[in-house]
C-alpha cells in the first residue's frame, strides 16, 4: 500500500471526527482575567495552568512580603481606562482552571501593573479571509454636498477619548513622531458626521512625507495601524469570512481575521499555484482585529507582523492598566 | 438556515436546497478542494460535484453532520479530479496499458471504494485511541490538507510541536497499521 492509498482512504474515516475536527476552537474564548501576556505554556493541560497559579500566588505574596507593595505607576490613557474591574465570575465558557488561574479582584496586595494573567492560544480563534477587500478604498464624497473638516489632536482626544496610541507597541515600531489627524465629512443640508474613521499607523520606518517604508528587501513595510469610528469603519481592510468566528476578551468579542497576501514584483511568465495572479515575490501576513469599545468600533490591521504582537496591541487597547510581558508570567521563569 | 431543514429540502427534491448549501459552505468547500487542487476552476468543478452527489445521495442518506458529509463528498471528487489530471501527464503508452489491464478487474471504482472502506476502519479504531487535539492536529493535517502553520495555530500550539506530533502520528499509524496487517 502507498501513501497515496492511505490520502484515500482516510476519506472513510467517520463523519463525527471529520465535524470535531471542523469545529475545534469554534468558540474562541479568552480566560477572562486576560490579556496582559500571552502565556508561555500555550496549550499545556488544564492541571498544568493549577501548579502554574499556584505557583504564581506563592510567588506574587512571597514577593509583597519581602519587599512590600510596589508603588502604583499612572496608567496611560486609553479607552480601557475606564473600564471597570475584570469580573471573575465564571462564564459557562470558562473551566474552572482558567477561573483559578484569575487573580482576585482588586487585589490590595497587587498593583494592577503586577498583574500577571493567561491568554490561551487554545482559545483564540481566528478567520481566514480570502484577502484585501475593495471597500478598502475611500470612498469619493462629492464637496458640493459634504463639507470637509480636518480635526487636530485635541479634537481626536476630545471625540473618542484617547488619542490611538495603545498602551503597548511593539519594539522596533513608532508613530513616526505623528500624531493623529482627523478627517471628518458633514452632510451640508443637515449638518450632521456622516465620516468621522481615523486612522493612526505605527511603522518600522516613514518617508520623510510620513508615509511608511519598508526596512528591508520586500515592499510591504511592518507595522500596524489602529482605527476608530464612532460611526462605523467604512472602508474594512479583508473581505468578510463566510462564518465568522469571535475571540472573547473578557467581556469585549473582537473578531480575528487572517490573510496571506502576494507582494510584488509579480513575475509576467508565471502564475500562482491560485491562478488568480501573477507569481509573486512572496506573500506576506496580515492580521486584523476588530472590535467595539465603548461605542467605537476599531480595526487594528497589521502586516507582517505575528498575530501574538497583534493580540497584545489589542489586550493594551482593551485595558491599558495591565502590565504586558510576553513568555513570563505567573512566577515561572 | 439549518442544516435540518437544508436536508429536509433535499428530501423533498427543492433545488433551493443547493443554492442554501452554495451560500452556507460553498466557500469552506472551495478552500478544501483548493488544498488539493492547483486550479480554481478545478476546485470549482470538484465543488460542484460535491452538490450533485449530496443531491443525488440525500435521500436515502440522511447525514448527521451535514458538512462533514459534504466535505467528505468534496474531498473525494477533489481526488478523483487530482487522479484524472495525473494521468493526462504519464505517457500515452502506460495510459493505454492500464485502461487495457483494468478491464481485467470486476470494477475500479467499487475496488477502490472498498479498500477504502477497509483503510477507514482501520483508521477509526487508530483516532478512537487519540486524544481529541492529537486527533484533530491529524485530520487537519491529512483529511483537510491544512498547512502546518495552520495546524499549529487552530491547535495552539507553535509549528515545531505540531511537527513532531505529526511525526510521531504517524510513526504510531504506521505501527498500528503493520498489527492490522496493513504494510505502507
Amino acid at each position: 500500500m502507498s501513501g497515496k492509498h492511505l490520502l484515500y482512504g482516510i476519506n472513510y474515516v467517520n463523519q463525527r471526527y471529520i465535524q470535531e475536527a471542523e469545529i475545534y476552537v469554534k468558540n474562541g474564548y479568552i480566560c477572562p482575567s486576560f490579556k496582559n501576556y500571552v502565556n508561555k505554556w500555550r496549550g499545556a493541560r488544564p492541571y498544568f495552568h493549577c501548579f502554574a497559579a499556584a505557583a504564581c500566588l506563592c510567588l506574587a505574596l512571597l514577593g509583597v512580603f519581602r519587599l512590600g507593595p510596589n508603588p502604583v505607576a499612572p496608567g496611560p490613557d486609553g479607552p480601557g481606562a475606564a473600564v471597570p474591574p475584570v469580573s471573575r465570575e465564571p462564564t459557562a465558557t470558562q473551566t474552572p482552571a482558567e477561573v483559578s488561574q484569575a487573580p482576585a479582584q482588586a487585589d490590595p496586595l497587587q498593583s494592577p501593573a503586577g498583574r500577571q494573567d493567561t491568554i490561551n492560544w487554545r482559545f483564540v480563534a481566528v478567520n481566514e479571509s480570502e484577502g484585501l477587500s475593495a471597500d478598502a478604498t475611500r470612498l469619493y464624497m462629492d464637496p458640493a454636498l459634504y463639507e470637509v473638516e480636518h480635526w487636530d489632536m485635541d479634537q481626536v482626544r476630545e471625540y473618542f477619548g484617547w488619542e490611538l496610541a495603545p498602551a503597548y507597541i511593539p519594539e522596533g515600531l513608532t508613530g513616526g513622531g505623528q500624531g493623529v489627524g482627523l478627517t471628518v465629512y458633514r452632510d451640508k443640508a443637515s449638518g450632521e458626521l456622516i465620516e468621522d474613521q481615523a486612522g493612526r499607523g505605527f511603522w518600522v520606518d516613514f518617508y520623510e512625507d510620513g508615509s511608511p517604508k519598508s526596512e528591508d528587501d520586500i515592499v510591504i513595510p511592518k507595522g500596524f495601524t489602529v482605527r476608530a469610528s464612532k460611526l462605523g469603519i467604512l472602508h474594512c481592510a479583508l473581505l468578510p469570512v463566510d462564518e465568522e468566528r469571535v475571540t472573547q476578551f473578557d467581556r469585549t468579542e473582537v473578531t480575528l481575521t487572517h490573510a496571506s497576501l502576494p507582494y510584488g514584483p509579480f513575475d509576467p511568465t508565471q502564475r500562482d499555484p491560485s491562478g488568480l495572479y501573477n507569481m509573486p515575490a512572496g506573500y506576506y501576513d496580515i492580521y486584523v482585529a476588530t472590535f467595539t469599545l465603548d461605542g467605537v468600533e476599531y480595526e487594528v490591521e497589521a502586516q507582517r507582523m505575528e498575530l501574538e504582537e497583534l493580540i497584545k496591541i489589542v489586550a493594551s487597547i482593551l485595558s491599558p492598566h495591565e502590565d504586558i510581558t510576553v513568555g513570563v508570567g505567573c512566577g515561572m521563569p | 438556515m439549518e442544516d435540518r431543514e437544508i436536508v429536509e429540502k433535499l428530501f423533498f427534491r427543492d433545488d433551493t436546497a443547493l443554492e442554501e448549501l452554495e451560500k452556507k459552505y460553498g466557500s469552506r468547500l472551495l478552500k478544501l478542494a483548493g488544498r488539493f487542487l492547483r486550479s480554481r476552476e478545478d476546485a470549482e468543478e470538484a465543488v460542484s460535484d460535491a452538490w450533485l452527489r449530496a443531491w443525488n445521495t440525500i435521500p436515502p442518506n440522511r447525514p448527521e453532520h451535514l458538512f462533514a458529509y459534504l466535505a467528505k463528498l468534496c474531498r473525494y471528487a477533489a481526488l478523483e479530479k487530482v487522479d484524472w489530471l495525473t494521468a493526462g501527464k504519464r505517457s500515452a503508452v502506460v495510459v493505454e496499458l492500464t485502461e487495457e489491464l483494468s478491464q481485467c478487474l470486476p470494477d475500479p471504482a467499487f475496488e477502490r471504494e472498498r479498500e477504502g472502506r477497509e483503510i477507514g476502519e482501520v483508521l477509526d479504531d487508530f483516532l478512537a485511541g487519540l486524544d481529541r487535539e492529537k486527533r484533530v492536529m491529524f485530520l487537519r493535517r491529512y483529511w483537510y490538507g491544512d498547512p502546518i502553520r495552520e495546524v499549529a495555530a487552530r491547535c495552539g500550539v507553535g509549528e515545531s510541536r505540531a511537527k513532531t506530533t505529526l511525526f510521531r502520528l504517524r510513526r504510531k499509524l504506521k505501527d498500528h497499521l503493520e498489527k492490522e496487517g496493513i504494510f505502507v
